[in-house]
């Protein structure tokens, strides 16, 4: 069940009245509700792993417990063999779940290129939907008990309910306890102002879907089907679609992830700032899944040192953290090359110290300068590098599809995906001059007759209607 | 109050879409306007085309791969093109021929153009909806449905709702992938069926059938030759595959534009016409 289909529709219907109607007065069944509404949703999706899901929230929610009995009255050392326990049981299921059976062929390959034959087979192991997610929500919040920055909750709903808020369940934005909880720990009375918010997003997030990234969806999949026939400037072109296809796609989930969770009364945590605006790779990623960043500085990078040590100590801890994040999203040596290629982009900065900028591009102004033009196009090409080896199959594949780019053929006009050029114009152009806003459709300081806020809502809708391209799975599921 | 003034102005804020859809889509519905601008459309021609009466001694039927090689939009009255779109699975085809047979029209030989992989249909596509459901799921065809028929397309979400203006005169199709697992490579049980049927129908209406494969590239040639000929011979299907396999014109990559649509159609339909529908 997408966010953008009919059912979602239907099922979010259902259950918006049913949370403010019938149980506006207590929070706490709106709690039960949500809990009992995000695993209906997640067991549509996914039944036979609902079990894991709620097998896992159990075990989590007594960590979290054991660990702050232990932090306060108990020896420290086991509080911190329960958040070991905590954190390793997360990871173990990662690892099954999701790397297992990558482990097993890469050993097997490894060992067959020694010319040391192995018998080794693969297990018939199902993903479950939004592991990656929730395995991260729930490690975040035994690290935070542990950390002494929140309380325990002692009531399995409402930890039930964060780990399964099913409005981020399969994609993200990854909440962290210690901002979301308390939101389900007091009483949600309906909020116009965010439910309205909530609704803008709600659109923007669909027409970057519907109408950017799949219509740019038809010519990269065609294009990347039969790429060895295609001129090298196609191959540059589609490679940039791609850029802004994962863009739209992504962050227009994100955005009807998040518009869903204002309607029903919560704030949840941004996913991307405008990441194609950046002028350097530091600030790409300060702006692009934050909540996936974030959550990796704060329990990866730190811990092992951050950048208060020496240079090259640093260089490794990003190396560290970006293949890591590189692993998250898939069981696939592109995925690993692609954290460490964004890694590698980081070496520069870090030796110049150069990693911390304004938050915004061309402040105040409505033009950048020519320089900060140059470094946002920089930026922006190497990003698309990126997603190559994050677009293809296997690394021979990336390989293979860069190499063909750089043929003769590489400044002739490219053959396919030309009508991307108008899709592109227009979320560029939007995006630029609503880039002060957490998404352009928040304008109550430009616009102020409603009747023309109105119609550009009505222009958003016709053209989800009249353009919307072929529907295709959100790219971030798989992950 | 907040909750009243958010609902009032979320219904206000509805009503015009509504509204704008309902008249749109009824105005399309009555006049059948719709059915030259949704995606899809060369079906619906096919469809129109099927019922009139035509002077020409060929007939082509056949998926987008014919309809490139002889388009539908052409007038002709030597050769009468119904090609249109593999999405409407044999079923589709066998009833544009039934229509063309039933307006009282004469054929000497029915050229079926197909591309081996249309033969897989088994209204088992995310396009079926669309390109199936919508121009043929109606009181008059459903006669012609085979259990198989019915029990794919029970199989797709909403299909009771296809025939709701809205709906019918829009592009909007559920997403659907079918989960049924296929046992076979080549014929699908639907084009088995009516493919039969089809053969019965050109015999009784004395014209002759002949199966013509579409140009595929070269790269899809290995796909071709793991092909498992026993479907066609247990089917009882070997003189009309008798040469088609044979005819199949492989051509480099750089000729299409998708690896099955010709870049340049018009080059080999003179071939077809030398060759073959002649």
């Amino acid at each position: 069940m997408s966010v953008n289909s009919i059912e979602f529709f239907l099922f979010f219907l259902l259950v918006f009245f049913i949370y403010f109607f019938l149980l506006k007065k207590n929070y706490k069944s709106q709690n039960f509700f949500l809990l009992l509404a995000s695993y209906f949703f997640y067991g549509y999706a996914d039944l036979k792993m609902l079990p894991l899901l709620v097998i896992s929230t159990l075990v989590f929610y007594s960590l979290g417990i054991g660990i702050a009995k232990n932090n306060t009255k108990g020896p420290k050392k086991r509080s911190s063999a329960l958040l070991t326990l905590g954190v390793t049981f997360g990871v173990v299921l990662l690892l099954y779940f999701k790397y297992l059976n990558f482990l097993i062929t890469s050993f097997s390959e490894m060992f067959d290129s020694a010319g040391l034959h192995t018998d080794i087979h693969t297990l018939q192991i199902l993903l479950p939907l939004g592991i990656s997610f929730f395995t991260f929500r729930l490690i975040s919040y035994v690290i935070e008990v542990n950390k002494g920055t929140m309380e325990p909750t002692r009531n399995i709903v409402t930890f039930g309910a964060y780990v399964a808020f099913f409005p981020c369940l399969l994609s993200g934005p990854i909440d962290r306890p210690q901002k979301f909880m308390p939101q389900l720990e007091k009483a949600r009375p309906f909020n116009y102002q965010l439910a309205v918010d909530g609704l803008r997003q709600i659109l923007w997030g669909m027409f970057k879907k519907m109408v950017i990234a799949d219509n740019l969806a038809t010519p990269v999949n065609n294009i990347w089907t039969d790429y060895t026939f295609q001129s090298g400037s196609t191959l540059v072109w589609v490679a940039i679609l791609y850029s802004f296809q994962i863009y739209a796609d992504f962050s227009g989930y994100s955005d009807m992830a998040i518009g869903v969770s204002k309607l029903l009364g919560f704030d949840v945590a941004k996913n991307f700032n405008y990441p194609y605006f950046s002028r350097n790779m530091s600030e790409f990623w300060r702006k692009w899944h934050m909540s996936l960043t974030s959550w990796l500085t704060d329990y990866v990078y730190i811990p092992l040192g951050g950048s208060r040590c020496s240079k090259s100590r640093q260089f490794f801890n990003t190396m560290i953290v970006f293949t890591l994040c590189g692993f998250w999203h898939g069981a696939n040596w592109t995925f690993a090359c692609w954290g460490a290629y964004n890694g590698l982009l980081f070496l520069p900065l870090i030796l110049k110290k150069k990693r911390k900028r304004p938050s915004m591009v061309a402040e105040g102004k409505l033009l950048p300068s020519f320089h900060e033009v140059l470094s946002m196009i920089g930026t922006f090409l190497l990003a698309t590098f990126g997603w190559i080896i994050f677009r293809a199959d296997s690394l021979g594949q990336a390989f293979d599809y860069v190499a063909h780019m750089f043929k003769a053929t590489l400044f002739s006009i490219p053959a396919h995906g030309r009508a991307g050029v108008f899709y592109i114009v227009v979320l560029i152009l939007i995006e630029w001059l609503q880039r002060h806003h957490e998404f352009p459709l928040q304008m109550e300081n430009q616009i102020k007759s409603p009747m023309l806020k109105w119609s550009i809502y009505y222009v958003l809708i016709a053209s989800i209607l009249l353009l919307a391209g072929t529907g295709s799975q959100y790219i971030y599921f798989q992950f | 109050m907040n909750m009243k003034r958010f609902l009032l102005r979320t219904v206000l804020f509805i009503i015009p879409i509504i509204l704008c859809f309902i008249l749109i889509s009824s105005y399309q519905f009555v006049d059948n306007k719709y059915q030259t601008t949704v995606r899809g459309k060369e079906i619906y021609l096919s469809i129109r085309k099927s019922k009139q009466k035509s002077k020409a001694k060929k007939l082509v039927i056949g998926d987008s791969t014919g309809n490139q090689l002889f388009p539908n939009t052409e007038k002709n009255d030597t050769i009468n093109s119904l090609a249109c779109n593999q999405a409407i699975g044999m079923v589709g085809q066998y009833l544009l021929l039934k229509n063309y047979f039933e307006a009282g029209n004469k054929v000497d030989t029915v050229f079926m153009i197909f591309s081996p992989f249309s033969f897989q249909n088994n209204l088992n596509q995310g396009f079926t909806f669309h390109y199936f459901l919508k121009p043929f799921l109606k009181d008059e065809y459903k006669p012609y449905f085979s259990a198989t028929v019915m029990n794919q397309i029970k199989k797709i979400p909403y299909s009771n709702l296809v025939r709701i203006p809205i709906i019918l005169t829009s592009n909007w199709a559920p997403g659907f992938v079918c989960k049924d697992s296929i046992n076979y490579t080549f014929l699908s049980p639907v084009s088995i069926e009516y493919l039969q049927r089809i053969k019965v129908l050109c015999r009784k209406n004395a014209s002759k059938l002949i199966l013509l494969p579409s140009p595929l590239s070269l790269r899809k040639k290995k796909l071709i030759d793991s092909i498992n000929r026993n479907e066609i011979l247990k089917n009882g299907f070997t003189d009309e595959f008798k040469t088609y396999f044979e005819k199949i014109i492989y051509l480099d990559e750089r000729y299409f534009a998708d690896g099955i649509h010709l870049i340049d159609p018009h080059t080999y339909t003179v071939v077809y016409k030398k060759e073959w529908v002649k």
